[in-house]
């Protein structure tokens, strides 16, 4: 099958890559640049375990086309923190033990971070409805919003401050 | 032992949160191994056949094609536990047939250089069947005679336990209900799906699997056996987990022995993943029963007698039918304080995906029957469903008559009086009922779980506590995390009963090369079990170690207390000896 060229901006870097028609961008992440934070659950867009942010929004990264992310800013669990130090919603998911297995945990704190980008304060209804397309089965919902709240006001903190 | 505690009780961060919210914690999926290959198994399409010929010529031609196991080749593990006892037993829980007993079953399985090329080979390979009678009906299938789903028929167990007499414990009763419960299968769909492994079979006879089983070091059993290689040529390693729920407790019907197959002939590591899918359809489900259940009581709500008649839907293939049976029996009749109790189950193969263990492992089918027949009794009798299970449970001091133990704790009483008091039980039963169709009602049930396997199994558990010579601590077990936290709990455990602070104790990785004999994370174990293992060695070295500083400082152990690297005495901190030099430093030493 004929490749597709495409480049892509993932966690700071620009990356010129060769990828099949039918690639998901979740296999391009996973298998080609091994950032293999990003979980794939149920491969048709129900589990939210593959979310990633695509210039600055949450997407599901197994129902995207590695093709259609062509010239697009990607930002994964991976290209979160700053050096050793974690971002402020990792911090707050540890913290706040807002986590079991952690199979869920990577598209859960990435649909969190393109939500406070999006909406700096939000309150527990919104958190709520922007986290309900990320299935937990180890039955934590309530620990996840705590820690979005905590990384909200955290966030909030570190900008007056 | 501390003055206070330092890590038990304390709410403390897991062990593996960094790992977890920064993508770094690897799970079986993220593995990847210089030149590894893919793999990908052919279902078949049948729910009961014989599999004649399979022709892989074509495919074989495909470029990138590296290996073909097949259903001839190689076994399945069909029995679990219980079949570890004898050698006979033994013999039987790998099958080498030509019979595929379910919509799903493996037929072949193809390792290539990718994903696109698997999809191909599979899609060339052809196979022929002869079609078989699909039982599907647990009823049917155990009446049946001349369809069998195993060599053996299609009952797969049966038992019959008697505790009293229960012709006398009907005679007794004023009134005998009985009633009919069905439970339906069901699945765990953990967030990473069942099915996904690491194969590495080298040229120096060693095979090393990444399984996320619950069970590392039964697994490396199972897989032994049925790759016919000695214990210490097999390595297990379970990385993380993406949820287990009880699914991964030994191996997943297919992919573990196929994926070390084609390893095996290739001699390049392999990778299988299914598909959520493939994880819905052909691994294990909690077993559907039905449950007859006829019950007699006094008038004045003290049961005389219980008859139960199970009959579990096995599936195609039993791995934990027996154990799940055992359950039923050993949480139903334990509960209450039933005199007379008549207890008989029937396993039975369907052509039906396999029944395996999923949380709470009998317990829930034969709890809801029962706990559904106390109400209808209640009801019956006229009497407060809090009051008839006050009236009848097994208390303090009574003995079990399954496990043939005294009750030595039960806080059944306090728990109840409690939860009724705040729920405001009393208040809310006299409500009449609302009219209209949304209504609104309270309930309660009771329930008698296990810990481990008790009796019932070898269920050993190990750690190995090592202090270094700065006062840290390797804690080294095989205790699964399937994502509970128990590496956290055997980790504050350790702190505790070292008396070395908690963030001082790192976990080894979860290795059969590496770690003692644990019989893995089931039956809620690993916090008890486990738990009794760590403490155990941890006071062991502990005890070594003042020893030692006793004799140097000149100071009973009790006098004494660890931290940061050094052995002090509590009350004069200045006469200490550190852990690396092993020589007294004295309050005037520079």
């Amino acid at each position: 099958m004929k490749k597709v060229d495409i480049k892509i901006h993932v966690n700071g870097d620009w990356y010129e890559l060769a990828v099949d028609p039918g690639d998901r961008l979740i296999d391009v992440l996973r298998d080609q640049l091994d950032l293999t934070g990003t979980k794939e659950g149920c491969g048709e867009g129900e589990c939210g375990a593959c979310t990633v942010n695509l210039d600055g929004q949450a997407v599901l990264s197994c129902l995207i086309l590695a093709a259609q992310a062509d010239g697009c800013k990607i930002l994964t669990i991976e290209g979160l923190q700053r050096g050793p130090e974690l971002h402020p919603m990792q911090k707050a998911f540890v913290s706040e033990s807002a986590l079991q297995c952690g199979y869920c945990t990577p598209g859960m704190i990435m649909a969190a971070v393109a939500l406070i980008n999006n909406e700096p304060e939000p309150d527990e209804n919104t958190i709520r409805k922007n986290l309900s397309n990320n299935l937990c089965r180890c039955s934590g919902y309530d620990r996840p919003v705590k820690a979005v709240l905590k990384a909200a006001n955290d966030m909030k903190e570190d900008i007056n401050a | 032992m501390p003055d206070s505690h330092i890590a038990v009780g304390k709410s403390l961060q897991r062990i593996d949160g960094v790992d977890k919210v920064t993508g770094s914690a690897k799970y079986a999926a993220d593995i990847k191994l210089v030149n590894m290959l893919h793999a990908k198994l052919l279902r078949s399409p049948h729910a009961h056949a014989k599999v004649i010929r399979i022709d892989t010529s074509a495919a074989q031609k495909l470029p990138g094609v590296r290996a073909f196991a097949t259903i001839f080749e190689a076994p399945k593990v069909i029995e679990y536990w219980f079949s570890l006892r004898t050698e006979k037993k033994k013999k039987q829980m790998f099958l080498r047939d030509n019979v595929v007993r379910f919509i799903g079953d493996p037929v072949l399985a193809v390792a290539a250089d990718d994903q696109q090329t698997l999809d191909k080979a599979l899609s060339l390979v052809k196979v022929e069947y002869e079609s078989l009678p699909a039982l599907q009906d647990p009823f049917k299938a155990m009446e049946e005679t001349d369809v069998k789903i195993h060599s053996r028929g299609n009952i797969a167990f049966k038992v019959k336990k008697a505790y009293g007499d229960i012709h006398k414990g009907f005679k007794n009763a004023d009134i005998i209900i009985e009633n009919r419960y069905r439970t339906s299968k069901q699945k765990h769909a953990a967030l990473e799906p069942f099915g996904t492994c690491v194969a590495h079979y080298q040229s120096n006879g060693k095979l090393t699997v990444y399984s996320s089983t619950q069970l590392p070091h039964w697994s490396r059993h199972y897989l032994a056996g049925a790759l016919e290689l000695p214990l210490n040529k097999v390595r297990v390693i379970k990385p993380h987990t993406g949820g287990s729920f009880g699914g991964r407790c030994g191996l997943i019907h297919g992919l573990e022995v196929m994926c070390s197959w084609l390893s095996r002939r290739t001699g390049r590591p392999v990778r299988m993943s299914f598909t959520r899918e493939e994880d819905f359809i052909a691994t294990e489900t909690r077993h559907p029963m039905t449950i007859r259940m006829k019950t007699g009581a006094t008038r004045d709500g003290i049961l005389t007698g219980n008859e139960v008649k199970i009959v579990s839907d096995v599936g195609g293939y039993g791995t934990h039918y027996i154990g799940v049976i055992a359950d039923c029996l050993s949480t139903g009749v334990g509960l209450y304080k039933i005199p007379n109790y008549s207890f008989s189950a029937t396993a039975v193969f369907t052509n039906k995906s396999p029944g395996g263990a999923l949380r709470g492992y009998g317990n829930p089918q034969m709890n809801f029957a029962q706990e559904s027949q106390m109400d209808i009794m209640a009801e019956k009798l006229g009497i407060d469903p809090l009051e008839l299970r006050l009236k009848n449970y097994r208390r303090l001091g009574e003995i079990d008559p399954v496990l043939n133990e005294e009750i030595r704790s039960n806080g059944l009483k306090e728990c109840l009086e409690k939860g009724a008091a705040s729920s405001g039980w009393e208040k809310k039963r006299r409500q009449k009922p609302i009219k209209g169709t949304m209504k609104r009602g309270i309930g309660l049930s009771i329930m008698l779980h296990g810990t481990g396997a008790g009796k019932a199994l070898p269920d050993p558990a190990a750690a190995t506590v090592m202090i270094n010579a700065d006062g840290s601590v390797n804690l080294v077990t095989a205790a699964a995390d399937e994502g509970q936290g128990n590496r956290t709990v055997l980790a504050q455990i350790a702190s505790e009963t070292l008396g070395i602070e908690f963030d001082k104790i790192s976990v080894s990785e979860t290795d059969t090369e590496t770690t003692p004999l644990d019989c893995g994370t089931h039956g809620s174990r690993q916090a008890y079990c486990g738990g009794l293992a760590v403490r155990a060695a941890a006071t062991e070295a502990r005890e070594k170690l003042l020893a030692y500083a006793k004799k140097e400082l000149g100071v009973i152990e009790d006098q004494l207390r660890i931290k940061e690297g050094a052995i002090f005495e509590a009350k004069n901190p200045d006469n200490k000896i550190l852990i690396i030099s092993g020589r007294v430093i004295h309050s005037d030493a520079p």
